[in-house]
């Protein structure tokens, strides 16, 4: 099969190289690329950890989508030539490797870091907050994600607007707002707030289309959104 | 300087930083913050003792007897003393969520080889939450710096046998900084990836262990590897030993071999699977030995006939990662096999994490003597972190006051120059990953699951053969961010701990946890760790020592060879 990968290093123009990959059953795009770079091009950068899809470090873009590159068989893939390009959104760094930074500055810039509360910290014995509760189940269908980045990657408002967070650190901050242990919700209700965040959305959904762990921050950010209203109308939680 | 950052070395970073706020702490990791490592590919969960009737001694009785009964008594006490606290630190000052009962308590499941409900988790990806909220509060601590995407190289001494810090690799530009560091922690989480099947993460590559014994700081245990039974086998992936979780033979899947007969009747008739881990890998093993394996040179796992539905509900996430690789797990027979999982052994440390060299500190999968031969599924994640997390507290106080040390320029520059010396080289001989597969293969083979001395005599000629070859193998392409240079430093590394692996092997004379001989089936009464230790030009030397039972003794109505582990 052909493959054909985006390469690109730091002086030279960005260009679509093109390989012939011996496809085996079972092969993913991550075990072609691997094959691709010990046996035909040593020079071929990209990145990925574990392997098994939990570390997030191989999300590309295959045949236009973003997709976790370990758990994409390429059989699964439409016929012809595959293309694989480096996540979008991000600074490339060499080939298929991004620099991940900006997702983790817009985490930082919209607070989307647990603070302890007041009682948590006093912390000699574990919140008691029930797996049936309201609070923990809204949680539980948001916080499994691997910091892939492909949400980032296939958002358009994103593209358009630098300063829109993002779907990613947007789950993160709808996490910690329903979190009753977190003793930040004041500052991050503020800082949704601002212009260029909640309103930015315009619910396209690429987010949960892409993401590999079956989260939807389109939902987490509708939430926010009901949030804030409830507020800003003096009936909502604080 | 923290090199690492998986449990250990992100416990021990918040910890040094919330104990000294002042204090500059660099952490050095391979990948990314926070998704290099296998932390975050723990499935099952962090033991810790939170309710009576379990207890803490009952949790230092489980871990020694798991590990037949060579742990380091003081080790296993710190790490099942401080477990609950680390525990509760995860959920209240770092924001963790554990899954819970109805009434709000955390959720403790039983787990195989321990005897109370004591493993705590959330769903079945307990590391990613770990891993994300321990990143999530390094980031926001001023004093903490994350170099990502770099390695240490080389461990620098001050001149006076201590380590004054190291030399680190830019993974991305392929340039050299030596960072000089009052004290160092090796975090880097072995990673038996020396073998063909690998469970853990590809990134590994045994890298503290490598600097360690170069700078002189003995080992211990190191022929102590477990194999987890049922790896996922994808024929021409990278997939393949990814775990499918025991709970699948707990629920009452069965393993066929290749001839569709249920094996285990002929290995243990009375537990059949649910018989322990350690010997239902072996069995696996020895039926592919002996030609009866899948067609991929697996057995297959069967849980079709619980139902799909149950299948479905019960086993989602493995359902899923079958489903990727178009295997049907609710519904037909999926292959598997054994696959490489985790070092036991490791560097020797007190109860501090110091370890025998001054300036040089070791946590988590990198250090040895916690899980003795064979360790518990739970213990894992719960070493890293409270053993971290010590290192953390400890380091920050052991540099008050200490001058920061000078390091020799020249071996700064010998280190650089030897590490350069095969980019561009003209290529010829045996190339880089056919060396890899060599290594791969023959530890699988003779020093895997089943041992003996002649394989070991012949595995010990291979590996030092592929460690003369490797050094000279060519690297094509400059520094900057390149694969292949990278895997000619971590196969180095892998040569390294393979040879203490296969040496340690045949030192042990007996079969005992994780480390089966068949030329020595039987455990021996004696009880003693393997120790070694390197670094000067007298070469290796090699000696046991006994073990300390310092807190319990073997009870004669109690078998050590029975162990069950998890992940």
């Amino acid at each position: 099969m052909v493959l054909r990968v985006f390469r690109w290093s730091p002086g030279s123009r960005e260009r679509l190289q093109k390989y012939w990959v011996k496809a085996r059953h079972g092969m993913t795009v991550l075990d072609a690329l691997v094959e691709l770079q010990r046996n035909s091009d040593a020079t071929l950068a990209f990145r990925y950890a574990c392997r098994v899809g939990m570390c997030g470090s191989c999300a590309m873009v295959v045949n236009g989508r973003e997709r976790w590159a370990c758990r994409t068989l390429l059989s699964n893939l439409a016929r012809g030539p595959v293309t694989v390009r480096p996540l979008y959104q991000f600074p490339l760094i060499r080939d298929l490797v991004v620099d991940m930074a900006p997702m983790k500055n817009k985490m930082l810039e919209m607070k989307a870091v647990f603070v302890p509360g007041r009682r948590a910290m006093a912390g000699d014995e574990f919140a008691q907050i029930g797996s049936r509760s309201r609070e923990r189940r809204a949680i539980d269908a948001a916080i499994e994600c691997i910091g892939c980045g492909m949400c980032v990657s296939a958002c358009t408002m994103v593209g358009h607007d630098p300063r829109f967070p993002g779907p990613a650190a947007l789950t993160r901050v709808f996490t910690l707002q329903r979190d009753s242990r977190d003793g930040a919700h004041a500052g991050r209700s503020l800082a949704v707030l601002a212009e260029d965040v909640l309103t930015r959305c315009h619910g396209q959904a690429n987010c949960t289309a892409v993401c590999p762990m079956e989260i939807s921050p389109t939902d987490s950010i509708l939430a926010l959104r009901r949030r804030a209203v409830l507020r800003l109308l003096g009936i909502g939680p604080r | 300087m923290i090199l690492g950052a998986g449990g250990a070395g992100l416990c021990a970073a918040l910890h040094a930083a919330d104990r000294s706020p002042h204090l500059s702490v660099t952490v050095v990791v391979k990948g990314l913050l926070g998704r290099a490592g296998c932390t975050r590919m723990v499935q099952g969960g962090y033991n810790a003792v939170l309710a009576s009737p379990d207890s803490l001694d009952a949790h230092l009785l489980d871990t020694v007897a798991g590990g037949g009964w060579i742990n380091d008594q003081e080790l296993v006490w710190s790490l099942v003393t401080h477990a609950p606290g680390r525990l509760l630190e995860l959920e209240a000052r770092y924001g963790c969520f554990f899954d819970r009962h109805p009434d709000g308590r955390i959720h403790q499941k039983p787990f195989a080889g321990q005897t109370h409900d004591r493993t705590v988790h959330k769903g079945d990806l307990t590391g990613i939450e770990i891993m994300n909220r321990l990143t999530e509060q390094v980031w926001i601590r001023p004093s903490l710096r994350a170099l990502e995407e770099h390695r240490a190289v080389e461990l620098l001494s001050d001149g006076a046998g201590r380590v004054g810090g190291a030399l680190v690799l830019d993974i991305r530009r392929g340039t050299f900084t030596a960072v000089r560091s009052r004290a160092t922690l090796l975090a880097m989480g072995g990673g038996p990836t020396m073998y063909r099947v690998i469970a853990c993460s590809a990134d590994k590559a045994a890298d503290g262990i490598a600097l360690a014994l170069r700078a002189g700081a003995p080992v211990k245990d190191m022929e102590m590897v477990q194999f987890h039974p049922t790896g996922l086998v994808v024929p021409n992936s990278l997939m393949t030993g990814a775990l499918l979780e025991e709970g699948l033979r707990g629920a009452g899947g069965r393993l066929l071999n290749g001839k569709g007969e249920r094996f285990m009747s002929r290995y243990d008739p009375e537990r059949m699977e649910r018989s322990t881990r350690d010997l239902v890998a072996r069995a696996c093993f020895t039926e592919v030995q002996e030609g009866l394996g899948s067609p991929h040179g697996g057995v297959w796992i069967d849980v079709s006939h619980l139902g799909a539905k149950l299948v479905e509900t019960n086993f989602r996430g493995m359902v899923k990662r079958c489903r990727d690789f178009g295997r049907d797990l609710a519904r037909e027979p999926v292959e598997v096999g054994p696959t490489a999982h985790f070092m036991m052994g490791g560097v020797v440390i007190d109860p501090s994490c110091r370890t025998a060299v001054e300036g040089l500190f070791a946590a988590g999968e990198d250090a040895g003597g916690v899980h003795g031969a064979n360790r518990l599924g739970g213990n894992g994640v719960a070493d890293s972190t409270v053993f971290g997390g010590i290192a953390g507290d400890v380091m920050a106080e052991w540099v008050m006051g200490r001058a920061l040390p000078r390091l020799s320029t020249h071996a700064v520059e010998a280190a650089e120059a030897r590490i350069l010396e095969p980019l561009g080289r003209a290529e010829g001989g045996e190339g880089l990953y056919a060396l890899q597969q060599r290594l791969r293969d023959v530890m699988w083979e003779q020093v895997g699951l089943v041992r003996q001395a002649s394989g070991l005599m012949a595995a010990l000629r291979e590996i030092e053969d592929i460690g003369q070859r490797a050094p000279r193998a060519a690297v094509p392409g400059g520094t900057a961010y390149n694969l292949a240079w990278q895997d000619w430093l971590n196969l180095q590394n892998q040569v390294a701990a393979a040879w203490l692996i296969a040496r340690s092997a045949l030192e042990r004379q007996e079969s005992r946890g994780s480390h089966f001989r068949r030329d020595h089936a039987n455990t021996g009464a004696e009880l003693y760790s393997i120790h070694v230790v390197g670094g000067d030009s007298a070469g290796l030397r090699i000696w046991k020592e006994p073990t300390r039972l310092t807190r319990l003794a073997p009870e004669a109505a109690r078998q050590p060879t029975c162990v069950e582990v998890g992940d």
